[in-house]
């Protein structure tokens, strides 16, 4: 194996030539099949440890006496073993950000981890042009006892930077961190948000090539996060590149040009970010209508005195539906049975989205209650639904007897249905609106913009489909 | 070809492969391990002064502490030989002086071990957040052991003086006859460290093997001791060499058997190196069991 020198002096370990080859000029950062497992089982991992390091005194020492074999890569999954990533490959140019979303536990994390080298890949390569800044952690190594102007030296030091480095930025540090008052005293006195702030600060005076952003950001008040993302833009357009893990999506479409969705440590979906987007919040409101009917699914709870027999949701027409156009009444039909006698019970319906309850009806509140209620029987409630966003609604139901406390049925959640409207329709025609629509909150009212300058918006609630020749 | 953002010359390429560690060569470790030391010489003295003077800036006793220390030591040694329950034997000098100086150096090579021991337990949490030579969180231990022990032996001088034993010249020779017990400490440490991570237990059960081990050299008893089996241990066991060398260094200013020292110095040498190097290829992998 040849040894670039010229490189060794830089790095902790050693390149081969060939490797170097794989990184073509204007790419930072490249991504190449790269595969990690873990163990499951905790005395396994252990196990496993145990045997590595065995084989490594008994196998390797002697091995590298001898001769410099490189030990093989091992492509199958031991017992209890999974793959946290699997075959991820990409590439990141110069001035790029590139978003990496997908649900807690898809190896987001983990990927991060193997670029800042804190793993080693099990399979694949990764090849880095240029320093590698991490935001894995803010405030790394930070000592409560110490004082702010202490740690950053200690946190500049444990980050990379020379002591001469983090004397020239020591300033510009202080400043963007804005804790000057509090520089000489200990660290414990720091708020979070300081904390978050000094340790934000001397991250990204590493000035690296790569920045890595693993979610850091939601710590800390509004101000703080704006900031952020300030520095962010700023630095992708100086020419930095940046690798951004985030669960929030406007952020995500806001600075990432491109999006890998990752599923399982798998790269499930990779492109431009708006459709990648859309994609993924698009599979999470199927996921939420599924946990809804699963919700559904469940017993009942109460006295037992009611029982539910189904809920039935028509349009107006009165046929059964499991979407509407946005601005349509909803008609929610209740069958149930009654056990015995019931005095005066009270009926409440609710819908909402994933937000919790939106809208509701109830006998609580308005005062109708019927007066006796025996063996089976269909409620109905007509509900005047105002504009609502394209999402999954649910519906729930509760039943209180006639002392307004006890629940003869638990509120719980029977149905779900769709608005169908498209935003286009909804006549939001904003770039990002598509995909955003999802995440939104559910109600659309009328507005009216008044800019500086005297212009005037109006937006109006009115649905562009044969619903409106109707009225 | 300069950066955008760092305004330096050609920038660093890092490459990650599985098992490069492996392909290094023996030497070529050493090399590595030894210029990521000095690289990273500023993390280690901010680590150094982060945890040394953080454990002492809340105590009252504070440093007083490792002036005392020595001296509560060896009280229950000089207890028992005083009221003559122990029979040491004839050591040649007052005998607290002479344990408190043997202990001393056994103390010595159990900093060593003790701080290589804990090279990966120290710095959990930040192995685990951020990139940086490993190798810096052992000479932090280290340092910090030095540091300690350089007072307590401030210390031992005074109390040699106050027992009329005035120590040679040849203590200024001891950094370097203690250097075999630095070999040899950190390298039973840091595999030791690596095998705390996966097997707990085990590492346990060395750590109490070697408290007991400071009985098999004499250390708290007299080299002429009658016992057949105690010679023979003494006589094999190599720590006798290194740690009564440097003993005898600071009174006497000679090596104790000098051709078994060197025999000793360099088997601990050997074994640091294979232990270096062990620790080079392994520690990524275990480390990742830390999870």
């Amino acid at each position: 194996m040849h040894v670039c020198a010229k490189y060794m002096s830089d790095s902790i370990l050693p390149i081969d030539s060939k490797d170097v080859g794989t990184l073509p000029e204007d790419a930072v950062l490249v991504v190449d099949g790269v595969s990690k497992k873990f163990c499951r089982n905790l005395r396994r991992s252990m196990l496993y440890g145990m045997r590595d390091l065995a084989g490594n005194l008994l196998g390797g020492a002697a091995k590298q006496f001898l001769k410099q074999g490189a030990v093989q890569v091992d492509h199958q999954l031991r017992r209890d073993e999974f793959w946290a990533l699997k075959d991820m490959s990409f590439t990141l140019k110069r001035g790029e950000a590139l978003g990496l979303i997908g649900h807690n536990g898809s190896g987001k994390t983990t990927l991060l981890r193997l670029l800042t080298g804190i793993f080693p890949p099990d399979d694949g390569l990764i090849a880095i042009r240029g320093r590698v800044g991490a935001l894995i952690a803010l405030g790394a190594g930070f000592h409560p006892h110490m004082t702010g102007r202490e740690n950053i030296y200690l946190n500049g030091a444990i980050l990379g930077m020379g002591r001469a480095e983090v004397d020239a930025k020591f300033e510009e540090i202080v400043n963007f961190s804005e804790v000057r008052e509090f520089l000489d005293a200990p660290v414990s006195t720091y708020s979070s948000g300081m904390f978050a702030r000094l340790g934000f600060s001397i991250a990204v005076h590493v000035k690296p090539d790569l920045l890595l952003v693993d979610e850091v950001l939601s710590v800390g008040d509004m101000a703080f996060q704006a900031k952020c993302n300030e520095l962010m833009h700023d630095y992708v357009k100086r020419g930095g590149s940046i690798v951004f893990v985030s669960h929030n999506m406007n952020a995500v479409q806001g600075l990432c040009s491109r999006v890998i969705w990752m599923d399982h440590g798998r790269c499930r979906q990779v492109g431009d970010a708006s459709s990648v987007v859309g994609s993924y919040l698009a599979e999470m409101d199927d996921q939420y209508r599924e946990m809804s009917l699963a919700d559904i699914r469940r017993d009942n709870k109460g006295t037992g005195d009611i029982r539910i027999i189904k809920m039935v949701l028509r349009n107006r027409e009165g046929k059964q539906v499991a979407s509407l156009h946005s601005g349509e009444a909803l008609t929610a039909e209740l069958h149930y049975e009654a056990m015995s006698r019931i005095n005066q019970p009270y009926f409440l319906f609710g819908i909402g989205s994933r937000y919790g309850g939106v809208l509701g009806a109830s006998m609580l509140f308005d005062g109708f209650r019927p007066d006796v209620i025996e063996g089976q029987g269909v409620i109905r409630c007509i509900f005047s639904l105002p504009f609502l966003m394209p999402q999954v609604y649910w519906v729930s139901v509760g039943i209180r007897a006639s002392d307004g406390v006890t629940f003869l049925v638990e509120t719980r959640k029977i149905a779900c249905f769709t608005i169908k409207t498209s935003i286009k329709e909804l006549g939001f025609s904003g770039e990002v609106a598509e995909s955003l629509a999802r995440d939104s909150a559910p109600v659309i009212i009328q507005y009216e913009w008044e800019l500086p300058g005297g212009r005037k918006y109006r937006h109006e609630c009115k649905v562009l489909t044969e619903l409106e020749s109707e009225t | 070809m300069k950066t955008a953002l760092n305004g330096h010359g050609v920038p660093p390429i890092t490459i990650y492969r599985p098992n490069m560690r492996h392909e290094l060569g023996l030497f070529q470790t050493w090399v590595v391990m030894a210029r990521n030391v000095w690289r990273s010489r500023e993390l280690i003295w901010q680590l150094f002064k982060r945890d040394f003077l953080a454990s002492y800036k809340k105590s009252f006793i504070g440093i007083t502490w490792l002036f005392i220390s020595p001296l509560l030591g060896i009280v229950s040694w000089v207890f028992l030989q005083a009221t003559g329950m122990l029979q040491p034997g004839d050591v040649g000098i007052p005998y607290p002086a002479y344990v408190m100086i043997g202990t001393s150096m056994w103390g010595l090579f159990m900093g060593f071990y003790s701080s290589a021991s804990s090279t990966l337990s120290a710095g959990t949490g930040l192995l685990m957040q951020v990139n940086y030579p490993h190798e810096a969180l052992l000479f932090k231990q280290l340092a910090n052991q030095l540091a300690t022990y350089l007072i307590t032996f401030l210390v031992n001088i005074v109390i040699l003086l106050i027992f009329k034993v005035v120590p040679s010249w040849g203590l200024l020779m001891l950094p370097l006859v203690a250097l075999p017990l630095f070999f040899l400490g950190t390298a039973m440490g840091l595999i030791i460290s690596m095998v705390s991570v996966v097997a707990f237990d085990f590492s346990r059960m060395v750590d109490i093997f070697m408290s007991v081990l400071m009985y098999s050299t004499p250390v708290i008893y007299s080299a002429k001791t009658e016992s057949a089996l105690v010679l023979m241990i003494n006589k094999w066991n190599p720590l006798t060499y290194l740690v009564c060398s440097c003993r005898d260094m600071v009174i006497y200013g000679n090596l104790y058997h000098p051709k078994e020292y060197f025999l000793s110095a360099f088997l601990a040498l050997l074994v640091f190196l294979v232990s270096w190097r062990l620790f080079y290829v392994s520690e990524d992998k275990i480390i990742e069991r830390m999870v």
